[in-house]
C-alpha cells in the first residue's frame, strides 16, 4: 500500500516538475537559449496569483488565461527588446544569451522583491485530496499533472500540424535551411520565447496552489527545469515529461527509503548519470 | 554596498519622520546598530523585527529618550546570509561607530555575529536567538533577549503529557535552529516519560513532504513536532491534508506562530499548535498601547518578533540609564544584572553566560482561523482542541 502511495506521490510530483520544465524546453529547443530567468517568471506569476486571491478572491484557475496571455506578452517583449539585440550567430551567442538571461533573472527576482516583498505566499485553493481505495491523490498536484500532459501534447501537436509550428521546428533543426526557405527567423523566435514564457507563467499559477513561494525562489525552478530537460533530452517534449516523472519517482522513493536529506540530491545524481551514459538524454535527438 | 546604504538610509528617514517626533530628547543620538533579514528566507520574521525596533525607539524617544538623548536605529539588510551579517556588524561597529548592537534573526546568522560582538567588546542583545549554543563559549558581551529553546517546547510536551501521549515524532529543516530545537526535546521528553519514535531532517529548502508524511504515518506518533520555518511549515500542513494524515497533536515551532500564516494556508491551519514568546492577549496597559500603536503605524498585527525586539529597545534604555553614560563596559555590566519588566516577561539573564531566565513562552493554537492561547492554563484564551481534527471532520 505504501509503495502504491509512493508511486502516486512520485508521479504527481513528476507532473509538477514537468509543468515547470516545459517552457524552459521550448526556449532551449528553438533558440538554444538556456533561459536562466525561467524560474523567476514562474515565481512572479505565482506571486500575482497569490495577491489576486488575497485581494480579489480570484482563484489561480480563473487567472490561468491571464497568466498565459501576460506571460506571452512578457516573453515576446523580452525577446524583441533584449535577446534579439544580441550579436547574431556569432560563436558567442549561447554564452551571451546565458549572460543576458542570468542578468534578467536577477532583475526579475529583485523587481519581484521590490514589488511583492520577501514574504512567502501561497493560495489556499484545491488543497484537498481524493481518496481512491485508501490512496490519497492531492487535487492541486493532479491538476498540475494533467495540465502538464495536456500542454505537452498541445505543444507537440502545434509544432507538428501548424505552419507556425513547422517554422519553429525548421528553425530549431536547421537555421540556414529555414532562412533559405523564407522563414522569418525573428518572428519565430519571438513566438517561441513568448510561448515558453507563457507556459512558465501558467506553471506559476498552478505552483501558487502547491508551494509556499517568495520572489527569490525562482532559481530552484530553473535548476529543476534544467535537470528535467537534460535528463529527458533537450528539446524533446515527451522526453521532458518522462524525465520529470523519473525525477519525481526518484525523489519520492529516495526520500522514503534513504532519507529526506538525500532526496533533493536525487535529481543531480540522475543528471550526472544521464550526462555520462546517455549524453543526449532519455529521448533526446542524437544529433544535438 | 551602496544599495544597502540607500535602503537603510531611506527606511530610517521614514521612521524618524513618521514615528519619532522627539518631545524632549535633544542632543547627539545614541545609535543602535542592527543587521535585519529584510530579504531572503528569514524576511517574514525580519520585517516584524524591524517594526518592533522602530516602534520601541519611537516610544522611548517620545518619552524623552535616554539620558536626555534620543535613540537612533542604524540598520542594513543582511539578506538572511550569515556572511553578510558578519560583514554588516563589522561595518556598524568600525565605520558607523554605533554605540550598541542588537542581534540578527536566527541561529545561523546570530552565532557568527556573536563572535563579532565579542571581538570588538560591543554589548549585543540577541532578541532573536532562542538557541543557547553561542552562550557557552566563554562569552561576555552577548545577552539573550528571547526565551531559550526549552521554552518553545515545554508547554506542548506538558499538554501531551496531561493527555497521556507518549510517542513523539520530530521533523525539521536541516539547518541550525531546527536542530537546536530538536536537541532540546529528549531531556524534556524524558521528564514526561515520552519517547521519540521518529526523527528526520529534510533539506532547508525542501518543497515536497509527501514521503516524510508517509514515514510519519508508518511511525504512528501521538505528537508531531515540526521544527519548521515559514518556508516549510505550510508545505508540511498542506501535505498532512493531501495525505489525509492527522496525528493527535500537530505542532509547528516557528512558521505557524506568524499571524499571517492563515492567509497562505486558509482554515487548514486549524488545530495546529505553535509557541510564541509574547502573549498578544495580555491585558497590561503597555501591551494594549503597543498593539494599538503598532497597528496604527504598520497596518498589521504585531507578532512575537515585534514584541521581543520592542522589548529589547526598552532593555537597552534601562541598561544605559543604569550605566549613566555610553560606556560599553558599564552597559555590559548593567545588561548582565538588571531586571526589566517588558512585554515578553521580566528581562533577567544568568550573569555568568547571558542566557535568558526571565522570559517564557506561550503555546498558541489556530482555532477558527485565529490564534488562541491554550497554555499555560491561567492565561489561556481558549480550550485546546485535542486531538487535531481529522481532515474529513465536519467542523473544519
Amino acid at each position: 500500500m505504501t509503495v502504491v502511495q509512493l508511486v502516486v506521490n512520485g508521479l504527481l510530483l513528476g507532473g509538477v516538475f514537468a509543468l515547470s520544465a516545459l517552457g524552459f524546453n521550448i526556449i532551449y529547443g528553438v533558440m538554444r537559449v538556456v533561459n536562466l530567468a525561467h524560474g523567476d517568471v514562474v515565481v512572479i506569476a505565482a506571486m500575482v496569483c497569490a495577491l489576486a486571491f488575497g485581494a480579489l478572491g480570484l482563484n489561480p484557475l480563473v487567472l490561468l488565461p491571464v497568466a498565459v496571455a501576460g506571460g506571452f506578452v512578457l516573453g515576446a517583449a523580452i525577446h524583441r527588446l533584449l535577446l534579439r539585440r544580441l550579436p547574431a550567430e556569432t560563436a558567442s551567442t549561447e554564452a551571451s544569451s546565458l549572460t543576458l538571461t542570468f542578468g534578467l533573472s536577477f532583475f526579475l527576482a529583485g523587481g519581484g522583491l521590490a514589488l511583492f516583498g520577501g514574504s512567502f505566499r501561497s493560495v489556499p485553493f484545491l488543497t484537498g485530496a481524493f481518496d481512491v481505495g485508501g490512496i490519497s491523490i492531492p487535487q492541486a498536484k493532479l491538476l498540475a499533472f494533467a495540465l502538464a500532459l495536456v500542454l505537452a501534447a498541445a505543444l507537440a501537436a502545434f509544432l507538428r500540424f501548424t505552419a507556425a509550428g513547422c517554422a519553429i521546428r525548421a528553425t530549431s533543426q536547421h537555421l540556414e535551411g529555414a532562412l533559405a526557405c523564407g522563414v522569418d527567423i525573428d518572428r519565430v523566435r519571438t513566438l517561441s520565447y513568448g510561448l515558453g514564457t507563457a507556459v512558465a507563467a501558467a506553471a506559476g499559477a498552478l505552483m501558487s496552489m502547491i508551494y509556499n513561494l517568495n520572489p527569490q525562489m525562482g532559481v530552484q525552478f530553473t535548476v529543476n527545469a534544467f535537470a528535467v530537460v537534460v535528463i529527458g533530452g533537450l528539446g524533446s517534449y515527451a522526453g521532458c515529461v518522462l524525465g520529470a516523472l523519473v525525477l519525481g519517482l526518484a525523489n519520492a522513493f529516495t526520500s522514503y527509503f534513504v532519507g529526506a536529506s538525500l532526496a533533493e540530491a536525487a535529481p543531480y545524481v540522475l543528471f550526472i548519470l544521464v550526462s555520462l551514459l546517455m549524453p543526449s538524454g532519455l529521448l533526446g535527438r542524437r544529433t544535438a | 554596498m551602496k544599495r544597502e546604504r540607500f535602503i537603510g538610509g531611506a527606511a530610517a528617514g521614514f521612521t524618524v519622520a513618521s514615528l519619532a517626533r522627539p518631545a524632549s530628547a535633544q542632543g547627539k543620538p545614541i545609535t543602535i546598530g542592527a543587521a535585519v533579514s529584510l530579504s531572503g528566507i528569514f524576511s517574514d520574521g525580519g520585517h516584524y523585527s524591524l517594526e518592533g525596533y522602530q516602534l520601541g525607539v519611537a516610544h522611548i524617544n517620545a518619552r524623552g529618550g535616554v539620558l536626555g538623548r534620543p535613540l537612533e536605529l542604524k540598520y542594513y539588510d543582511d539578506q538572511s546570509a550569515p556572511a553578510t551579517g558578519v560583514r554588516l556588524y563589522e561595518r556598524l561597529i568600525n565605520e558607523d561607530k554605533v554605540d550598541l548592537v542588537i542581534g540578527p534573526y536566527g541561529t545561523a546568522i546570530s552565532a557568527p555575529a556573536a563572535n563579532v560582538a565579542e571581538r570588538y567588546k560591543m554589548p549585543m542583545l540577541m532578541a532573536e536567538t532562542a538557541d543557547v549554543v553561542m552562550f557557552s563559549r566563554g562569552n561576555r558581551w552577548i545577552f539573550q533577549g528571547l526565551g531559550p529553546v526549552q521554552t518553545y517546547l515545554y508547554g506542548v510536551l506538558s499538554m501531551a503529557h496531561d493527555r497521556g501521549f507518549k510517542r513523539l515524532a520530530v521533523i525539521g529543516g536541516d539547518t541550525a535552529f531546527p536542530h537546536a530545537l530538536a536537541n532540546a526535546v529528549p531531556e524534556i521528553a524524558r521528564g514526561f516519560g515520552q519517547a521519540i519514535v521518529y526523527q528526520e531532517f529534510y533539506p532547508g529548502n525542501a518543497s515536497d513532504f509527501s514521503s516524510v508524511v508517509e514515514k510519519l504515518r508508518a511511525a504512528d506518533p501521538d505528537v508531531v513536532l515540526g521544527m519548521a520555518f515559514p518556508t516549510d511549515s505550510l508545505g508540511l500542513i498542506r501535505q498532512l491534508k493531501q495525505s489525509n494524515y492527522a496525528p493527535k497533536m500537530f505542532y509547528e515551532a516557528i512558521g505557524a506562530s506568524d499571524p499571517a500564516f492563515v492567509k497562505s494556508v486558509g482554515r487548514d491551519c486549524d488545530g495546529t499548535l505553535s509557541a510564541v514568546a509574547w502573549n498578544f492577549a495580555a491585558k497590561t496597559p503597555e501591551n494594549a498601547a503597543f498593539v494599538r500603536d503598532y497597528q496604527a503605524t504598520f497596518h498589521r498585527e504585531p507578532d512575537y518578533h515585534s514584541a521581543a525586539n520592542y522589548s529589547a529597545m526598552h532593555v537597552f534604555a534601562a541598561a544605559i540609564k543604569q550605566a549613566g553614560s555610553i560606556n560599553q563596559e558599564k552597559i555590559r555590566d548593567a545588561l548582565a544584572t538588571i531586571r526589566v519588566p517588558t512585554l515578553v516577561g521580566t528581562y533577567r539573564v544568568n550573569p555568568a553566560n547571558g542566557i535568558q531566565l526571565g522570559y517564557t513562552s506561550y503555546i498558541i493554537q489556530w482555532q477558527n482561523g485565529k490564534q488562541e492561547i491554550v497554555y499555560p492554563g491561567n492565561v489561556a484564551t481558549a480550550k485546546p482542541l485535542v486531538p487535531f481534527p481529522a481532515w474529513s471532520s465536519p467542523n473544519r
